[in-house]
């Protein structure tokens, strides 16, 4: 359970969280758990169908397919959301860069946290839609 | 970290605003989204509280050097150390044709040679440091939102909190780059990742504007990359939506370290405006002259009451009348010097010079760009008529003095001028006026500063009525073709001047001791009242001496070829920086010598 001071503060800088008043945000962080990886460690394997949504609050996590980095995600990312919301495998993995620590929401409760608190979902949504322009963008 | 000294920075700017960049890669001065917007980045008016964007390499040790982009208003601030060479590309894209505007600064880093760590701090702070922000971490960079401006930070950098702020570190190969695009966008905005190919458009667009905007300069002569330093300079202190230009891009850096004389230069004075168009028309721009009289025209037509003139001395650069002056008592100013000033209180004084300016530079504009349209002429005339009536009346003159209103030598002679150049385009065009009452009233300003100008002990013309106290301001007056520059009374003047307020070929407006302008404290000596000394000299066939004093004054210049307002004592940079009167004059003064030495000595009447 995360839900201390220090972690409130960190966490309403983050996009997802930064459009709730602050009780809203401290009701919602106890309904997270806080992970922790090491530099190198997999954060999520290709194929895994039970992953979750992660927050990274801390650190660097990379995107990779076919030994290929695809992306960087910096702190004020998401990802596992997607898996989580169709119940399907993932379709890369994710490695630590750095030393990360993540937001965690099972993947069983992720649409129940969304509708819980639609400003978390309005900000996931325009995310989604940020990178769904930038590969449009890409592919012309 | 401390206060650069105000020569060690660049600018850079879009035409609706500009950043100052520190050779120590800080931007310690951005308004957003205007000139005259609140700072985001003020640091160079409080070190501690004004904000600054800083991308420098991570270690302690290394040699700066900072150049344009040769013809263009692309700032490149460069780091060496022993390890590596990194550069960081700073610029602001200016839209094309009738697209919206996109208020966007871009630093684009570059490793050269070897590897470099950069670390890249970014801490704005909101309306000059008043206004608490948020600061959001997405995906694609960091949002700061703040109750009245939000700004994007887009990299593909990690950054991470920093206190009020981001910072991030990143290293560097030859041949690598980093981009961080800092853009005004709406609050719910979400960062987007720009590619390489994006950024490098932007930068090819802007250097192509830049370069495109100074081939219409027509001006071969000497010293050519310094007046086109100048003329790039004053571009950037245009307003293109309005056409207005502003005095300086600054506010409150001090006329001297610790002094009061503080003031925001934000707006347009009719009479720097009117110079600045005065020597891009003398390179050939015409544009810009254009714009600025589209501007103008509207205020001429704005209803004032009648004994404050047909036009106020400054204007905010959207056009408005009030400008509210206001102290900032949280910000401690450049190197303590407050107070710190924002609006400009000057805005009410009563400165009969302006009419003379504008009509001068109308003058030019017939002649070079445009010839008059009808009712500008309308316009012109109810102005000339203005001034027939109102001359002989005491004013705060050209130097704005708190002191009390006095009858300025300087504000007469430009009053005559005002007449005086109504009359030749009336002539030359054949206009409908008021020929006679016109005539009367230059010739009677002449006689008037011929008797009560000049003062018989001193064997000068001087400040004003009352006084025996020098005024370089009165060294315009072989320029505007008063006085024969080989007039007898005139030769003794400029060696009263000579004697009285040049110190190695530096010139002082006036002597401050004596002519209290109802401020404490010292002042550096005026760079624009130098180049008018240059002029001058030129002009009365002193040419050698002229361009020495030309040549010294270059040396003080900054290493990019920017001046400020003022010249301190040991040669640093004083006051509003960089100043559209010292880079204008020296456009004019330039101009005027290189044609001196090339051309047998006349009269250009």
């Amino acid at each position: 359970m995360a839900s201390d001071l220090a972690l409130a503060e960190d966490a309403s800088r983050l996009s997802l969280f930064a459009d709730l008043p602050r009780p809203e945000l401290e009701e919602l962080l106890p309904r997270m758990r806080e992970l922790s990886f090491d530099e190198g460690e997999w954060v999520v394997r290709r194929g895994e169908v039970d992953v979750g949504l992660h927050v990274i609050i801390d650190g660097e996590a990379g995107v990779v397919l076919h030994d290929e980095e695809l992306a960087v995600l910096p702190k004020g990312s998401f990802f596992g959301e997607i898996s989580a919301l169709l119940g399907e495998e993932t379709v890369a993995d994710v490695v630590a860069r750095a030393p990360l620590r993540c937001l965690f929401v099972p993947p069983n409760e992720v649409a129940g946290f969304l509708l819980a608190h639609p400003r978390v979902m309005l900000r996931m949504l325009e995310t989604e839609a940020r990178r769904l322009r930038t590969t449009d963008e890409l592919r012309t | 970290m401390d206060y650069l000294p105000i020569a060690e920075h660049g600018i850079i700017g879009d035409l609706h605003s500009i950043a100052l960049v520190g050779t120590d890669g800080r931007i310690d001065w951005y308004c957003c989204p205007r000139f005259d917007s609140p700072s985001v980045f003020g640091a160079i008016l409080d070190k501690e509280r004004g904000g600054f964007y800083r991308i420098a390499p991570s270690v302690d040790d290394w040699v700066p050097k900072q150049l344009y982009l040769p013809d263009t208003n692309v700032l490149i601030t460069r780091f060496l150390t022993p390890e590596g060479v990194g550069e960081v590309q700073d610029f602001m894209p200016i839209s094309s044709g009738a697209s919206e505007h996109r208020h966007r600064l871009i630093r684009r880093v570059l490793g050269v040679r070897g590897d470099m760590r950069f670390r890249v701090d970014v801490q704005p702070r909101f309306d000059y440091g008043r206004e608490q922000h948020e600061t959001i971490f997405h995906e694609a960079g960091v949002l700061f939102r703040s109750p009245s401006l939000s700004l994007a930070l887009e990299t593909r950098v990690p950054l991470d909190f920093g206190e009020d702020g981001a910072y991030g570190e990143f290293m560097l190969r030859a041949g690598e780059t980093a981009t961080f695009v800092l853009e005004q966008v709406p609050e719910t905005y979400v960062p987007r990742k720009y590619s390489e190919a994006e950024t490098r458009q932007a930068f090819e667009e802007t250097v192509n504007y830049w370069r495109r905007w100074l081939a219409q300069c027509r001006y071969q002569g000497r010293w050519r990359e310094i007046l086109h330093r100048s003329a790039l300079t004053l571009k950037l202190m245009t307003y293109r939506p309005s056409g207005a230009i502003v005095a300086a891009p600054t506010a409150s850096l001090p006329e001297h370290i610790g002094g009061v004389r503080n003031y925001d230069y934000r707006y347009t004075w009719i009479r720097d405006a009117a110079f600045s168009l005065y020597a891009l028309l003398r390179l050939g721009f015409t544009e810009e002259a254009t714009a600025f009289m589209g501007w103008l025209t509207e205020r001429f037509r704005e209803p004032r009451p009648a004994e404050a003139g047909p036009l106020q001395i400054m204007y905010g650069i959207d056009g408005r009348s009030e400008l509210e002056e206001e102290i900032l008592d949280h910000l401690e100013g450049y190197r303590g010097s407050s107070p710190v000033r924002i609006g400009n209180a000057a805005a009410d004084q009563l400165q009969l010079d302006i009419y003379g300016e504008l009509i001068d530079s109308v003058y030019i504009y017939n002649n070079h760009a445009a010839p008059i349209a009808h009712r500008s002429w309308q316009d012109l005339q109810r102005i000339v008529e203005w001034v027939c009536e109102n001359w002989d009346q005491a004013d705060e003159g050209i130097w704005e003095v708190r002191g009390g209103r006095q009858h300025f030598t300087y504000s007469r002679l430009m009053s005559w001028v005002a007449i005086e150049r109504a009359i030749r385009i009336a002539m030359q065009r054949g206009l409908p006026s008021n020929l006679g009452r016109w005539r009367g009233a230059r010739d009677a300003i002449y006689n008037q500063i011929m008797e009560r100008g000049w003062n018989e002990e001193k064997q000068a013309f001087v400040q004003h009525y009352d006084t025996d106290t020098l005024d370089a301001g009165v060294l315009v007056m072989p320029l505007v073709k008063f006085i024969a520059p080989t007039d007898p009374q005139w030769v003794s003047t400029l060696d009263a001047i000579s004697r009285g307020l040049v110190s190695d070929s530096l010139v002082y407006r006036y002597d401050v001791e004596k002519s209290p302008d109802g401020l404490e404290g010292d002042e550096g000596t005026f760079s624009i009242c130098t180049f008018w000394y240059v002029e001058a000299l030129a002009r009365a066939g002193r040419v050698d001496e002229a361009r020495l004093a030309f040549e010294k004054m270059l040396t003080y210049a900054n290493h990019l070829g920017l001046y400020a307002e003022e010249i301190g004592q040991t040669g640093e940079a004083l006051g509003n920086f960089p100043q559209a009167f010292t880079h204008l004059a020296l456009i004019s003064a330039g101009h005027y010598l290189n044609r001196a030495l090339s051309e047998p000595p006349g009269w250009d009447w």
